[in-house]
């Protein structure tokens, strides 16, 4: 057991495992504003690591439709309901994580493992609409929309204070010392599934043909090599953005790195669920339509300032240069500047590997295309 | 770590013998013309029986198990091999894994080498391993070809076109599922290993709400890192058994809380199956 200072949650908190940070930790931010569920992503993963035989419902990337969705069902709801309610009161959440809320003596976290009806369904609940019914002729008049639901999309969020490391017995989870990944040493993973059962993400899975543990590795193979993962490098909807996070405990946010930004200098991105405390690192901007509650729920307590901060994106030049440098790169942008409305993406080696115009200028075309001998209709 | 220190303490205390007595010694029967293979070989009637209490596993997380409470044992020797008999009660045989379905598996541990005195019965200790034999009834089901993991999964059978799929098999074959026992070496909690080099061998039966295993191995094996046993002397050894039905894996065991010592006939015992009252009739 040891005390550690979650900065998610304002606070300390006792974490049952040693509190062992990173020198880099791997973060992610997803705008769900613009997430259209085409799944592209769950496809990219699931074709580069887990199309084997036994892995049929395993998806490390999923996209389900919140609020009634849910990989593997009612992965969140459960969780929520055993930690029981809590507050955020100036940036400090006055409640309890998955580990304050266990019993100590016979469990270091409130755990849940779904079976295998949770996960074969992956899509459940997709497209369902919250708020009733939509009457004839209605229309929206706030900025609030009564009747919603957004695309969430999901990864392991190889958190700071892994909640599926501390929960294995044989310590075959590890937290890579050089990125923060979290992997699954599977010659050591005797398929216990602890760690199906601590992970309150969900994010921990079991495959039942080799009984051991998988989950995602955050490709690491292509972050050695300073690239970015699968699901953000084919995201269509360009959603996505990756690099790396600093711990306010362990040094000074960075305004030029773009996670940095995003997360401590802008705060428009905000971790999901951080009252589990396990301290996520994928960072969402919550989709400014939904009613805030349902969001304070899933974010904490920053979730209007994020609203405002977004809203505000036409006169913020310098976060609207940024959003632009989402999918614009298949490398890592460790650091970016918007100069003269042109935002630029940096790799680890200090190149420029992205140049994007906040607006891009109007093309004029012929309406007669002599080349294809084709008109056109559209011709801006 | 305040859980740490509290189990150094007990086990400390365990291994000194302070909590956990010796249990009552089992004898290991010399019978001259080959040891009793089949769970189910009526011979085994004549050898006698010790029967050992089991208890819900409390020493490390995550506690509990202990759902089946008592284990009989029988054990020969031939001079070559040793064949042990273990047989407990379950109403239900659970031979599959799913994530949320377990199987039932029994355990049996040994200290490498003839340590006096013997290390800890709980995994032993960094400088003294145990080496564990453990038989589970999926790996059985999965050697003997009947497994039922596409019925519970229709979706894994069928042409599998991806690559990495044979890669990864190939990697855990062997000592993953394809044999009935897969043998172990612990220096302590956690450090569970699986030993590619397989000696032992197990063959299980089960009917009238009953597992019987029979795990059987050479007496002396080239491995190093193998239990010795020698005719004559005493070897101890410990048990473990897992019920499926009650989610029971990992420290969620029924264990016997101290060793068991294992006297083994001198080969000067006269035994022979006849002896001892055997008709082959019952070999399976
Ligand atoms: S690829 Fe991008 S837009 Fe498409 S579902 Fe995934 S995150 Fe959403
Ligand atoms: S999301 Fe779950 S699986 Fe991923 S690091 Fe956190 S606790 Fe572990």
């Amino acid at each position: 057991m040891s005390r550690v200072f979650n900065w998610q949650l304002g606070r300390e908190m006792d974490y049952p495992y040693e509190d062992a940070r990173p020198a880099k930790q791997i973060a992610w931010v997803f705008d769900l504003n613009k997430c259209i569920a085409c799944q592209t992503c769950s496809v990219a993963c699931k074709m580069t690591w887990s199309s084997g035989r036994g892995q049929e419902y395993m998806f490390w990337n999923n996209v389900e439709t919140k609020p009634y969705g849910g990989y593997p069902k009612a992965w969140d709801l459960t969780v929520l309901e055993k930690i029981g309610p809590g507050s955020w009161k100036d940036g400090v959440y006055e409640g309890k994580t998955i580990f304050e809320a266990a019993d100590q003596r016979n469990e270091k976290m409130v755990g849940h493992r779904p079976g295998d009806e949770e996960w074969n369904h992956p899509n459940i609940g997709e497209d369902v609409i919250a708020g009733g019914e939509m009457p004839q002729g209605a229309h929206i008049v706030d900025e609030t929309h009564p009747l919603w639901f957004f695309y969430m999309p999901r990864i392991c969020n190889h958190c700071t204070h892994p909640a599926c490391l501390a929960a294995c017995p044989r310590r075959a989870i590890y937290k890579r010392e050089e990125d923060g990944i979290v992997l699954i040493d599977q010659s050591r993973c005797r398929g216990y599934r602890e760690c199906v059962k601590g992970c309150p993400y969900g994010k921990s899975l079991f495959r039942a043909n080799h009984e051991v543990s998988e989950k995602c590795i955050g490709c690491y193979p292509k972050i050695e090599k300073g690239k970015q993962t699968q699901c953000v490098e084919n995201c269509i909807g360009k959603i996505r953005g990756q690099g790396f996070v600093t711990d306010p405990k362990q040094g000074k946010p960075n305004p030029d790195n773009p996670i940095d930004f995003l997360v401590h200098v802008r705060k428009v991105a905000l971790p999901l669920y951080p009252q589990f405390g396990t301290g996520p690192n994928v960072y969402y901007i919550p989709p400014i339509h939904t009613p805030t509650d349902f969001l304070e729920q899933m974010f904490g307590g920053g979730v209007q300032h994020a609203i405002d901060t977004y809203r505000n994106v036409p006169q913020d030049e310098t976060l609207a240069g940024l959003l632009q440098l989402f999918g614009s790169s298949p490398e890592i942008m460790e650091t970016f500047a918007v100069k003269k409305k042109v935002a630029l993406g940096y790799n680890r080696d200090g190149k420029k590997v992205a140049a994007v115009p906040i607006t891009e200028p109007p093309q004029l075309r012929k309406s007669f295309d002599r080349k294809r001998d084709a008109y056109r209709l559209d011709v801006t | 770590m305040r859980i740490r220190s509290l189990l150094a303490v007990s086990l400390i205390a365990l291994a000194h013998g302070a909590a956990a007595a010796p249990l009552e010694e089992m004898r290991v029967v010399f019978v001259r013309d080959g040891v009793f293979a089949s769970p189910v070989d009526d011979a085994w009637a004549a050898i006698p029986e010790s029967t050992y209490d089991l208890h819900a596993q409390q020493i490390i997380p995550p506690v509990g198990g202990g759902s089946v409470t008592k284990v009989s044992v029988r054990a020969t020797h031939d001079g070559e091999e040793v064949a042990i008999r273990l047989a407990w009660a379950d109403p239900s045989a659970d031979r599959g894994v799913g994530v949320n379905t377990f199987r039932d598996a029994v355990a049996i541990g040994f200290p490498i080498g003839r340590p006096d005195p013997a290390p800890s019965p709980f995994m032993g200790d960094p400088e003294h391993p145990v080496v564990i034999w453990q038989w589970a009834a999926d790996f059985d089901a999965n050697a003997e070809g009947n497994s039922r993991f596409g019925e519970r999964y229709p979706h894994s059978e069928g042409v599998w076109i991806f690559p990495q799929d044979m890669s990864v098999r190939r990697q855990v074959r062997g000592w993953r599922g394809q044999e009935p026992v897969i043998e172990y070496i612990a220096r302590g909690f956690g450090t569970l290993t699986p030993r590619m080099e397989a000696s032992v061998e197990g063959v299980s039966d089960y009917r009238d709400n009953h597992w019987t295993v029979v795990l059987r191995r050479k007496l002396i094996t080239s491995n190093a890192t193998d239990a010795a046993f020698v005719a004559g002397e005493t070897t101890p050894f410990i048990i473990a058994i897992w019920n499926g039905e009650h989610e029971e894996v990992n420290g969620r065991k029924a264990v016997t809380y101290a060793w068991i010592p294992a006297k083994f006939d001198g080969l000067g015992s006269t035994t022979t199956k006849s002896d001892v009252g055997v008709s082959r009739e019952g070999d399976r």
